[in-house]
């Protein structure tokens, strides 16, 4: 292996022409004489023979960057010097490098990210029939391939990088096809560490790649839905409350109109209320006219009953108190420091109940590990509505922006999502924490700032 | 100067009432050609000519901004809408075509009677079944755009090429989104109609695409076209009512506007005069018994073949629109 990365230090002109071509001294070059290549380098020094057409054996790149692009026979692409800076960040020897699939069957890309987005895609037929879609990011892809390896719940850490495809309209001057770089981390246990390696790592790569000013807007949606699952009101209201989390104007009129009292005409709402589960089953049956060995068409008697039975309960509720509704308001409303923020946090909840203050606690615990790797925190935002209007992450969450772009100031962003592998396919829930990065627009960003 | 392009369905009911429609207006079409062209023109008004195209790429080729003016259903303009569309002018609904497209419930789901239940339920369908509520329907953007504006956000849509109505009992689907005359074909396949589910009441329109196409044309034998099709189409609402005015009485034309939006034909009328009103169809029978009642009569009725109005309101419409080009 060191014979061949001599090989390639010679044919790429030699350790002092090398030290220039890296911007590092020349011990370094004669480091890797010695000890291979660092796999930080991997990708620059695949490009870089790849550009002068050195013919490299892909061995020396190691397990990690082993399907680095310009040494396998598929076609070449072409890396800005920005976008390889970006690269060489997220690779390491922890990411492996993989290609996921650009055709991706549209009903699993629609079953994860729902109807509204359905406009943005590009979704055909094969000439078998399949319908397809051309990737609209990353996520879904890698975890295809994650799945497609046969795994089901060991860990497995992800870089890749590659084209994604949204329509913006005939009108927007956004792209409809961008580069999408990220790294995802599936399966092992839905730790802490993870979620701050992501942020670390892509955090860093955007400061190594030469950006200067760096907006981060952080947020956690699972926070909402504990404070929801540990107040005092009926199901039928969390889960209400839970559903239209995602669309801020709907939430805001649930909440009014959970602060009155409510009528309903559904006449079978206060027919149930007196029954026990299986008397009601036997009543609806009976209702819809049903024999018994007949089924609904689409739902089950139990789903039916269940629902006509919480609707029920519904009915003899108070009306939700002021006080909880302004709880939920003020909690939503918190946007600062992440310090401040989780002070804030822990004055409006406590007392609530202590699975609340231990979330509350591993938050303080996630923001502390980020402070530990020198992340610059003091001009982030921590937001509780963070989140929000895509119904995606499950937990934390974070974007990063450049204010310097103006209106589409975001470069990139992540989060968790524990609920994506079981979307896509499997059964099991694994637990997945990810982010992406947009190179064009971090290009821009780059290029903006330095003319600035 | 060019040739106007009148696009028109080229076949099914809708082709059938079109011809309805156009010869009780005393227009006269005709094919270039023999009778299976797909082009052809009006009788007597010049440099209009006529595309035969099916409903679906009548609305298509406006959106586009392909062709000047078109008839077609609001449900297949709102059905091929997307943000890359043309803008465009609806100049005259036409009084037939007439359907709802509505989102409709098996009959079993006892209880679901409204789009609030179905939001409710569709996020329980995917807490229970681990995966979103199924709708069949051939309306894919108007459902979605409804859905969204209802804040229901899971379901997945299934492409259903022919009898939608089916879907549910198939099992392919859960719910459906049809569109639908009367009703009945749902209800044969014990399905429910949510009370507040239409989702989009629609009809035959005459519309026009807003775009460059529009320069270099004649404007003189569109305005013409244009109000022979609006007088005739408000006369197929309207109907003119008679009475004799035998009492004085200073409020009866505001209250008949208000109430009926009847009006004088020809303002105020003078004590002894046989009056004449204009008013929608669907008012005659309560405005006569307001007026038996307030003890006129006999009131007699008469359904006109043509109403022009001073204005015509397409003619206006289109006039306006051009501008903006």
């Amino acid at each position: 292996m060191i014979k061949e990365t001599n090989k390639i230090i010679d044919l790429l002109g030699g350790t002092g022409a090398l030290a220039k071509l890296l911007s590092v001294n020349l011990s370094a070059v004669s480091n890797y004489r010695k000890k291979g290549f660092p796999a930080r380098l991997h990708y620059k020094i695949a490009s870089l023979c790849n550009d002068r057409g050195i013919t490299v054996n892909k061995n020396i790149f190691g397990s990690a960057s082993r399907n680095i692009l310009p040494m396998d026979s598929r076609p070449i692409e072409v890396l800005s010097e920005v976008s390889i800076n970006v690269m060489e960040n997220l690779i390491s020897e922890e990411f492996e490098l993989i290609d996921p699939p650009v055709l991706v069957s549209a009903d699993k890309v629609l079953d994860r990210l729902g109807e509204n987005i359905a406009d943005r895609l590009y979704i055909f037929s094969d000439p078998a029939g399949t319908r397809l879609c051309l990737r609209p990011d990353l996520t879904i892809p890698t975890c295809i391939h994650y799945l497609n390896s046969g795994f089901r719940g060991e860990k497995r850490n992800y870089a890749y990088h590659g084209k994604v495809f949204q329509f913006n309209s005939a009108i927007s001057s956004e792209p409809n096809e961008f580069s999408q770089a990220g790294l995802e981390s599936i399966g092992g246990d839905s730790s802490l560490d993870s979620e701050v390696e992501i942020f670390f790592r892509t955090y860093n790569s955007l400061r190594q790649a030469g950006i200067k000013k760096l907006n981060v807007l952080m947020g956690d949606v699972s926070l909402f839905s504990l404070l929801i699952d540990v107040l005092d009101i009926p199901v039928i209201w969390k889960d209400q409350l839970k559903t239209k989390f995602w669309n801020d104007k709907n939430f805001k009129s649930l909440l009014d109109e959970l602060s009155i009292k409510k009528k309903f005409d559904n006449k079978l709402f206060y027919k149930i209320s007196d029954l026990d589960q299986e008397t009601a089953e036997i009543f609806v049956r009976d209702t819809i006219g049903l024999s018994e060995k007949q089924s609904p068409v689409g739902r089950s008697i139990k789903e039916i009953t269940e629902r006509l039975m919480k609707k029920s309960k519904e009915i003899n509720t108070e009306p939700l108190s002021r006080s909880t509704a302004n709880l939920i308001r003020d909690f939503l409303s918190i946007s600062d420091t992440p310090s401040k923020a989780i002070k804030k946090l822990k004055s409006i909840s406590k007392n609530i109940d202590s699975k609340l203050d231990s979330k509350i606690d591993i938050m303080n615990e996630r923001v502390d590990k980020m402070m530990n790797l020198k992340i610059d925190l003091k001009d982030s935002i921590f937001s509780l509505e963070k989140g929000r209007t895509v119904e995606y992450y499950t937990g934390f969450l974070f974007d990063y922006s450049c204010p310097i772009l103006g209106d589409k100031s975001n470069v990139g962003g992540g989060g968790r999502y524990d609920d994506l592998i079981k979307s896509v396919s499997s059964n099991v829930d694994i637990p997945a924490v990810g982010a992406a990065l947009n190179l064009e627009r971090i290009e821009k960003a780059i290029s903006k700032e330095s003319s600035s | 100067m060019k040739p106007l392009l009148l696009a028109l369905p080229s076949k099914g009911r809708l082709h059938e009432q079109m011809n309805n429609f156009f010869s009780s207006s005393g227009l006269k079409l005709a094919r270039s050609g023999g009778k299976r062209t797909y082009s052809g023109f009006i009788k007597d008004i010049e440099k209009i000519e006529i595309l035969y195209l099916s409903a679906s790429e009548i609305s298509n080729e406006l959106l586009r901004g392909n062709i000047h003016m078109g008839i077609t259903g609001i449900d297949l303009i709102e059905e091929s809408r997307t943000s890359a569309s043309k803008e465009l002018v609806m100049l005259s609904k036409l009084g037939f075509g007439k359907a709802d497209v509505v989102v409709a419930v098996p009959n079993s789901w006892i209880d679901v009677e409204n789009i609030k239940d179905l939001s409710e339920v569709a996020s329980e369908f995917r807490s229970y079944n681990n995966r979103r509520m199924r709708v069949a329907t051939k309306f894919t953007n108007i459902t979605r755009n409804f859905f969204s504006k209802n804040g229901i956000n899971n379901y997945r849509l299934v492409d259903s090429a022919g009898a939608t109505e089916g879907a549910p009992a198939a099992g392919s689907s859960e719910i459906i989104v049809d569109i639908t005359e009367t009703g009945q074909t749902i209800e044969a396949n014990n399905l429910k109609i949510l009370k507040d589910g239409v989702m989009l009441k629609s009809e035959s329109c005459i519309f026009s695409s807003v775009s460059k196409i529009w320069n270099e044309i004649d404007l003189g034998p569109v305005e013409k076209f244009l109000r022979i099709i609006s007088a005739r189409s408000e006369a197929l609402n309207k109907a003119e009512l008679y009475f004799d005015y035998i009492k004085e009485d200073s409020d009866l034309e505001i209250d008949l506007y208000r109430a009926f939006k009847a009006i004088f034909v020809k303002g105020s009328p003078e004590l002894g005069e046989s009056v004449s009103l204009i008013l929608p169809l669907s008012e005659i029978a309560s405005c006569s018994f307001h007026l038996t009642n307030a003890g006129y009569g006999p009131i007699r009725t008469n359904q006109p073949n043509f109403i022009y109005n001073r204005d015509s309101e397409s003619w206006n419409l289109l006039k306006e629109s051009i501008k903006k080009i």
